[in-house]
């Protein structure tokens, strides 16, 4: 299995993420994503037409989009099925979050390209937008606590934990402060207490030391 | 920082949204504090500024009773002294370093803050005639545009808001007709943080029936409060 | 307006960009010390940097060199030339450059985190740092006198994963050298060459007094790795720097002393912030 990597993607990460919470193998293929830009030149679109990282490759499978690589690493290498678990109406619910987390949330994903590699976007609309969609997200969190779960999509982690978490886990990176949505902070921490869990340079994890 | 607003004590969380061994930011005034809140349970609230080089301490994190900064593991202990310095284990540290601390009590299921006074009857004052002080719920925090000066006009007349404290307004009606507290957080001059408080059931089902219903309602202000012209 | 700046900021060689990057059709437009300057590369190959208006005419050309992968200019006249890295004439060697990360805070403090060791085993754990082996031992920091450079020497840390080409732990001696205000090198011991030391330099470009764009390259000895892994382990190393930077307060470099404390470990730091206070520097600093 080989992954098209760049260390500071946090889409990468979304998908270094869930292969070492699976255990799985892989080989990782630096990207020159930045200053290069190789993953907009015609050797890299050959494998992804749209020029984003990441992209999977496992045998003859090619898959691009974050959301879609978690997706079929869950149903292929999950061997207890909890990551995307068979049930309707959790399948359904993990898909609604795993989107947000592909779509709404990237707002907070701008924010930080254009604050940390000056990408030409309009970086006050990105940002109010982030704040939109972490104010649902707290909402939701919130209320899922006061249901007993701790997780996105019921009371187990799935790839919709995954999908959200790292861009909001960065979005300090992108000037979006979090002091207003302290159940996003308690789901980060328990993000980051999963077995199997790694960080990425910007997100923060605990020390090793007794607590 | 205004000087009516530092001789009052000042709600900045639910009790319940300050997790144990956790820290994070919240702001008054403009001015950026850390609250933290030991593994044991003990809540602090301090100037959000490391006295070594400037870090901001709510990205610390907390150890057993300690917040240890995030920078260079300067471990500080609940008085607000550091007892810790990683580069130099063997150095007791200075009475210098420690970190600016506020006076900082929970109530009314909520955690108040003092930047010059450390008045416990103040507090316990503010709300003693009330029901929900006697057995008090937390159910959620807004965040909204606007000042604190026009707060009660600006919430929907159907409510009967009042204003009982300096930083504390009471609804006479929220949803299914019942008395909720507000806890009124001035993060800057443009910005509030409203503190919702409603009587416990002393029942856990009843209770988180009841912090559902008024997180949807809580949801439902804060469109209201962001959304004047469709109120009209 | 360069009349606003003191002499000892505005008399200095700045990076405002990588030599590869600015090609022809990839003009830079951006700022220095808070003034616009544009840099192009024209048909011949040579660079023209102007210092132009906010409305964008120009006011005048400004000096420029390339040296090092890098190109320089200046808003004032620099006494003497560009300082000297003779390590990029060795034989064997690779200049990785790693881009720009731009990051709210002043250059100042830029240079001090760079010069700051006890925060290796906290901010890049198990790479540069690991607890429990967080002690400083003393080193020394002092200036130059006859080259005006501050530098601090026999730094040690034991470092888990030293440099990108390092497969194990290792003790790592480093030798921090800033040879002007804002632009510091380090050279630490190379895995890659017994003897030798591997160079890693920063230099801050700065846009304002709390607002600056970081041109970070390596010269190593290293025959393993790709570039891209080279250059993914520095920028990984630099956004994790870049946390810590962004929630610094203030954000200008205080300089008085006591304005905040210091340990043994800081020595580099003091003798750093003294040494700029005293040479005048007013930009970015409070």
């Amino acid at each position: 299995m080989k992954l098209h990597d760049y260390i500071l993607s946090g889409s990468c990460y979304k998908v270094r993420l869930l292969l070492n919470i699976l255990d799985v193998e892989y080989e990782k293929i630096p990207v020159d994503f930045y200053p290069g830009k190789d993953h907009k030149k015609p050797e890299f679109l050959a494998l992804n037409p749209l020029g984003q990282l990441p992209v999977l490759e496992d045998g003859d499978l090619v898959l691009r989009d974050a959301q879609s690589i978690l997706l079929y690493l869950a149903t292929k290498y999950d061997d207890a099925n909890t990551w995307f678990p068979d049930d309707a109406a959790t399948r359904g619910r993990v898909a609604m979050w795993t989107a947000f987390g592909g779509g709404e949330i990237m707002a907070a994903s701008a924010a930080r390209l254009h604050d940390v590699l000056n990408y030409p976007f309009d970086v006050e609309q990105q940002r109010r937008a982030a704040h939109a969609a972490f104010v649902i997200l707290d909402d939701h969190l919130a209320e899922q606590e006061i249901r007993g779960c701790d997780w996105l999509a019921g009371d187990a982690p799935t790839i919709a934990d995954i999908a959200c978490f790292p861009y909001v886990a960065l979005s300090e990176d992108g000037g979006i402060a979090r002091d207003e949505y302290p159940a996003i902070e308690r789901w980060l921490a328990r993000v980051i207490n999963l077995p199997g869990f790694i960080d990425m340079p910007g997100v923060l994890s605990p020390w090793k030391a007794p607590v | 920082m205004n000087s009516s607003e530092s001789q009052t004590w000042a709600p900045v969380s639910g009790s319940t949204d300050l997790a144990a061994a956790s820290a994070r930011a919240v702001w008054l005034a403009d001015q950026d504090i850390a609250i933290w809140r030991t593994k044991s349970g003990v809540a602090s609230a301090w100037r959000n500024l490391c006295p070594h080089r400037g870090m901001r301490l709510s990205f610390g994190q907390v150890r057993g009773e300690k917040l240890v900064c995030r920078y260079h593991g300067w471990a500080f202990e609940a008085s607000g002294q550091c007892q810790g310095i990683p580069a130099s284990p063997e150095m007791k540290p200075p009475p210098t370093a420690c970190a600016e601390t506020y006076a900082c009590r929970e109530a009314l299921g909520l955690i108040w803050l003092n930047t010059t006074d450390d008045n416990a009857d103040a507090l316990s004052a503010l709300a003693a005639d009330n029901e929900i002080a006697k057995s008090p719920l937390f159910c959620k925090s807004i965040y909204v545009e606007g000042t604190k000066d026009d707060i009660v006009e600006r919430l929907p007349a159907d409510l009967g808001a009042s204003e009982i404290a300096p930083g504390l307004i009471s609804l006479s009606a929220s949803s299914q007709g019942e008395n909720v507290l507000l806890g009124v957080q001035v993060c800057s001059p443009s910005r509030l943080g409203l503190h919702i408080v409603a009587k416990s059931a002393a029942d856990q089902d009843k209770d988180n029936k009841r912090r559902l219903q008024i997180g949807k309602w809580a949801q439902n202000l804060r469109w209201q409060l962001a959304n004047p012209e469709a109120m009209k | 307006m360069t009349t606003d700046i003191d002499p000892a900021t505005l008399n200095q060689w700045y990076v405002i960009q990588s030599s590869d990057d600015l090609t022809m059709s990839s003009p830079r437009d951006t700022r220095l010390l808070g003034v616009p300057v544009s840099a192009a590369r024209r048909d011949d190959g040579q660079i023209t940097v102007l210092e132009v208006s906010a409305s964008g005419e120009t006011v005048r050309d400004l000096p420029v060199q390339e040296r090092y992968g890098y190109v320089w200019t200046t808003l004032g006249t620099p006494e003497g030339d560009l300082f000297d890295m003779p390590e990029f004439d060795e034989e064997g060697r690779r200049l990785v450059v790693c881009g720009i990360a731009t990051v709210k805070t002043s250059p100042g403090r830029i240079i001090e985190n760079f010069l700051d060791m006890p925060h290796f085993p906290f901010i890049h754990i198990d790479v540069l740092g690991a607890e429990p082996n967080t002690e400083v031992l003393p080193y020394k920091a002092k200036v130059d006198t006859d080259t005006n450079e501050l530098w601090a020497t026999d730094c040690g840390f034991y470092q888990p994963k030293a440099m990108a080409s390092s497969t194990e732990g290792s003790e790592v001696d480093y030798r921090y050298r800033v040879p002007q205000p804002y632009v510091a090198v380090l050279y630490k011991t190379s895995p890659g060459k017994t003897g030798a030391f591997d160079l890693v330099g920063i230099l801050p470009q700065p846009l304002d007094e709390t607002h600056c764009d970081i041109h970070y390259f390596m010269l190593v000895f290293d025959e393993e790795n790709s570039d891209q892994e080279l250059i993914q382990f520095q920028q990984g190393i630099l956004m994790q720097d870049r946390l810590i930077l962004e929630n610094q307060r203030p954000r200008k470099l205080p300089l008085e002393r006591g304005a905040e404390m210091a340990i043994r470990a800081d020595v580099a730091s003091v003798q750093y912030r003294r040494w700029i206070k005293d040479m005048g520097v007013g930009f970015g600093v409070q």
